[in-house]
């Protein structure tokens, strides 16, 4: 398998007023094509930072980023939002759909980036959500909208699908559909994802699990076996 | 970046009464301005078309009677063109029971190329015949055909109107002493030369010349020549086209007009990109995350500034379109208004290309400006918000001085001081809302002081009366006071610069009394002359400095004291100073009296009917103004419901949150009238400077040789502003309360997530 992610001794400082924050300490790390990665570690290790700077909304203040030859750690602004159109599907946890547009206009949003994007409807199909495409993001479940971000980032056809706290904000079932969701792309179409939560039962369904903590990485286990969404409980 | 349009156009559903308001306000803009400007450009065209067309004068000379032959020595001055002598003089005539006016004026030959009659209706007229100035005749219901009976110097004739006409001097009916004059009851009879010969008893004479010339360059030239034909008969004015009365009235009052047409929608479209500016503010502030989302999903900045202009182009182009076409209305109304004010036969109506560009230019550029400051804001959030979602920093309010109230009062009270830039975007929106009404009122207060200054002060009399025998008046019933004036013209030469006013000699009494801009009261020096002050400016004439002016005496020479005054500067001095030069009184002013006896005497001035007439004269601009104030309450309230209500949509979860917790919506909307009304306060003593400055403005740019209106506040447009400004803050919150209280908790929580 080729390499689709790579830190290399990411540091990221933030001045906070007068205090420096060290958010990330000498990050190493690598993500392999089609890989279902799972970062875990607990509130403020530094996990969202990190996925922060490998989608390119963020920068590492010293070391290297690589999306597989390009060090988008160099990159200035402008060939960073395209890194992002072209490359990366983004699923957050509030899921940040736009009140304003129905699930098929918040999915066209992100297809309208790209030359050549995948059908709309058919990614909804694949989301579960074909029957409610018409419908505005306050008419839908909060299990719904999640399912609408993952169709929104899946349209772009894109290389690595970056999930913060994806079902953080849903109720366990919810979750779990959410996640299955996931894995199915990630299985039929060899899609790389790299979650990052605190959830630690969803690290049995990882490829990978990298752990952090202090901003650092503490441990990186290989999942030989990785559990089906329907088996894990939390 | 298709669905990103769709976003701005839901953006604009989602919010559209507030873009609604500042869309009407471009609209109003652009609608004025292109409405105004045009009907200005309309009246220009119209009035030097019939200039032309009746080859207005570009001389003119008054002396004492001199022989008809002199016109040939005239013709024979090198780059005269045309040139016609005539006989003037004054007439009443009762209409109807009611005294009116008149002159009478030697008609120039069918074919004359000076000052030719323009025929409206009828025949040219033959002996005993004479022609009418249609306004005069419509308004007084006098046709052709008709025998009318005129009295002068208590000598009845009849003359037969042979018809109805216009003249390019009479477009504004205005005299050197006396500009404040009725198309009702001043009218202009053209009457064959020979009729007139009889009437004045000067066979053969003229009293008036009127020249055209070939080059306007030779103007001065010709003129000394002119007057040197007439000196040895005695000169009485002289003046080339610009300072021809009835001229300069309409170029000044035309100037006013388009300094109105300028400054009125320009007030607007400034309201209006404020307007824009803290609706697409609160919008992007509102919509940070969302932002950051599209900018994560690789959108660039540039789109994200396009976006944001889009609403402003929503807006431009609405505002813009609708503003054109209503203006194209405005200015066929408005000329339309003007023109029937003036003795003009026709009216000219264009398109204006350059107006027309400029005003879709303002309607596309005050929205585009207003909103990039926004866009390129938005442009500036980053994307990692999108993450770690995003906080608004309030601000930590002491205000333990409140410990004794309601939580619910004390958040009242924070909520004004928490978010300052919130603050500032509702207190702007409403300080704006007090300039809309407080200058609108102020408008009309101007007029009323106007009045009061012109009837109250400056001329208390009741009667002014063309005579120079103040005993004759004196013995008059009823009549309780009389004094006798001079009034008679005067003009300033210096340098090349020519400016012509009204002299009065006053002697010491209470019933024409002198005033500066100031309301303070002043007496003509025991020496020399007060001027106006703009007399004094364009001449550079300094206090106390010996000046020469030419008057009916000839050249007089005194010393020049300049004072600013309100409405129509004229010159003062003392009646005793002016007999010692030559001067002779030839008017008395009384207190008192009957009109009919005065009339046996000479002509009468009556001040309460010129006060009437004036009233009426200013019809057009009280309806102008009346205007203003319905659309500066109605803008007031477009803006003041706007900033109001974005201010409560914006704070929506936190209302959510507030009804969670089991707060009544009575109990949420007195913490919201409370705060609002914090506001409303804060907002008005931030609005009244403003409007008074705004006012400043407006008197500047009014402000002529002729005129200057007084622009003044009275205290009761303060309390009215007030008033309509609360009032206007507590209806915009109904419909606030009402979401309030239709409030679905549970999805405005959704949407915060």
């Amino acid at each position: 398998m080729k390499t689709i992610l790579r830190f290399e001794d990411v540091w990221k400082v933030y001045k906070m007023g007068k205090v420096d924050v060290v958010a990330l300490r000498g990050v190493n790390i690598s993500v392999e094509e089609g890989e279902f990665v799972v970062v875990l570690g607990p509130s403020g290790s530094g996990k969202t930072t990190m996925l922060n700077i490998a989608g390119g909304i963020d920068r590492p203040t010293k070391g290297k980023v690589f999306f597989r030859n390009l060090e988008i750690s160099s990159l200035d602004e402008s060939e960073l939002t395209m890194y992002r159109r072209n490359h990366v599907g983004f699923v957050f946890q509030f899921f940040n759909l736009i009140p304003t547009l129905t699930a098929k206009e918040n999915v066209m949003l992100s297809a309208e980036l790209v030359e050549r994007p995948r059908d709309v409807d058919e990614v909804l199909e694949i989301v579960g959500l074909g029957r409610r495409a018409n419908h505005l993001p306050t008419e839908m479940s909060g299990g719904e909208q999640q399912r609408v971000a993952i169709a929104r980032a899946l349209v772009k056809n894109p290389d690595i699908i970056l999930c913060d706290e994806p079902t953080g904000n849903l109720d366990f079932e919810t979750g779990k559909r959410v996640l299955r969701v996931m894995r199915d792309i990630n299985r039929e179409e060899e899609r790389t994802f790299l979650l990052v939560t605190h959830n630690a039962v969803i690290a049995r369904m990882a490829d990978k699990v990298i752990y952090f903590r202090d901003g650092k990485v503490v441990r990186i286990e290989e999942n030989e076996q990785p559990a089906e969404p329907e088996e894990l409980s939390w | 970046m298709k669905t990103l349009f769709v976003k701005a156009v839901r953006d604009f559903k989602a919010q559209k009464w507030q873009f609604l308001a500042v869309t009407f306000l471009v609209f109003l803009g652009v609608a004025l301005f292109s409405g105004l400007y045009s009907s200005y450009l309309n009246i220009e065209a119209t009035y030097k078309k019939f200039y032309h067309e009746t080859n207005f004068e570009d001389l003119g000379i008054e002396f004492n009677p001199a022989p008809k032959e002199l016109v040939k020595k005239v013709k024979a001055i090198s780059g005269v063109k045309a040139v016609v002598g005539r006989l003037t003089a004054y007439a009443t005539m009762d209409v109807e029971g009611r005294g009116v006016q008149l002159k009478l004026v030697s008609i120039p030959d069918e074919n004359s190329k000076v000052n030719s009659v323009y025929l409206v209706e009828g025949v040219y007229p033959q002996r005993n015949e004479v022609l009418i100035l249609k306004k005069f005749a419509d308004l007084n219901r006098i046709s052709a055909g008709e025998t009318i009976h005129i009295e002068v110097n208590g000598k009845s004739y009849a003359l037969r109107v042979s018809g109805t006409a216009y003249s390019p001097e009479y477009v504004l009916i205005a005299e050197r002493t006396n500009v404040l004059i009725s198309p009702k009851d001043y009218g202009i009879l053209f009457v064959p030369y020979n009729v007139m010969e009889e009437i004045t008893g000067m066979k053969g004479k003229i009293t008036e010349l009127h020249v055209s010339i070939y080059d306007k360059d030779f103007a001065d030239e010709i003129l000394n020549r002119v007057k040197g034909i007439f000196q040895p008969y005695g000169l009485k004015n002289f003046y080339k086209q610009e300072e021809q009365p009835g001229y300069k009235l309409l170029k000044l009052d035309l100037q006013g007009f388009e300094h109105i047409a300028f400054m009125f929608p320009s007030l607007l479209l400034i309201i209006a990109a404020f307007a824009v500016y803290i609706l697409l503010s609160r919008m992007v502030m509102e919509q940070i995350g969302i932002i950051a989302v599209i900018r994560a999903l690789g959108y660039s900045k540039y789109s994200i500034i396009l976006h944001y202009l889009m609403h402003s182009l929503i807006i431009a182009v609405i505002g813009t379109t609708a503003g054109v076409f209503a203006g194209h209305y405005i200015s066929a109304g408005m000329t339309s208004a003007y023109i029937d004010v003036l003795n003009l036969p026709y009216y000219v109506t264009g398109i204006y290309p350059g107006i027309l560009a400029i005003s879709i230019a303002a309607g596309f550029v005050t929205p585009l400006a207003a909103g990039i400051f926004t866009a390129k804001r938005a442009a500036e959030i980053e994307p990692a918000i999108a993450m770690r979602g995003y906080i608004i920093a309030y601000r930590a309010i002491n205000i333990e001085f409140l410990a004794k109230f309601s939580i619910l009062t004390r958040v009242a009270v924070k909520n004004v001081f928490r978010n300052p830039k919130r603050t500032l975007y509702t207190l702007l929106g409403i300080a704006m809302g007090v300039v809309l009404i407080a200058t609108s009122l102020a408008f009309i207060d101007s007029i009323n002081e106007m009045f009061y200054v012109q009837f109250d002060k400056i001329q208390t009399f009741d009667y002014k009366v063309e005579c120079s025998d103040v005993s004759a008046v004196k013995r008059l019933p009823d009549v309780r006071e009389a004094y006798p004036i001079v009034e008679t013209w005067i003009r300033f030469e210096r340098s090349g610069i020519s400016k012509s006013s009204v002299l009065v000699g006053l002697p010491g009494q209470d019933l024409y009394s002198i005033y500066d801009l100031h309301g303070k009261r002043h007496f003509p020096p025991p020496e020399g002359m007060i001027i106006p002050q703009y007399i004094a400016e364009n001449l550079s004439i300094s206090d106390g400095e010996v000046v020469k002016a030419f008057t009916d005496v000839g050249i007089v020479k005194f010393r020049a004291y300049s004072l600013p005054q309100p409405l129509m500067p004229v010159c003062y001095a003392n009646l005793e100073e002016l007999k010692k030069a030559g001067f002779k009184p030839n008017e008395v002013i009384v207190k008192g009296g009957r009109e009919s006896d005065l009339k046996k005497l000479g002509r009468v001035v009556s001040l309460k009917k010129l006060e009437e007439t004036t009233r009426e004269m200013m019809g057009l601009m009280y309806s102008f103004f009346a205007f203003s104030v319905l659309f500066g309450a109605s803008l007031a309230f477009a803006e003041i419901f706007n900033t109001t209500t974005i201010n409560i949509l914006e704070r929506r979860r936190e209302i959510a949150t507030l009804r969670m917790l089991g707060y009544t919506v009575r109990e949420i909307a007195a913490s919201l009238y409370i705060e609002t009304f914090l506001l409303g306060l804060i907002g008005l003593v931030m609005g009244f400077p403003m409007a008074v400055l705004t006012l400043k403005g407006f008197e500047i740019m009014y402000r002529s040789e002729m005129f200057r209106m007084p622009f003044v506040m009275y205290p009761s447009t303060y309390a009215i502003t007030a008033a309509v400004i609360l009032l206007t803050l507590a209806v915009s919150l109904l419909p606030a309360i009402k979401y309030i209280a239709r409030m679905e908790i549970e999805k405005v929580t959704k949407e915060t997530g």
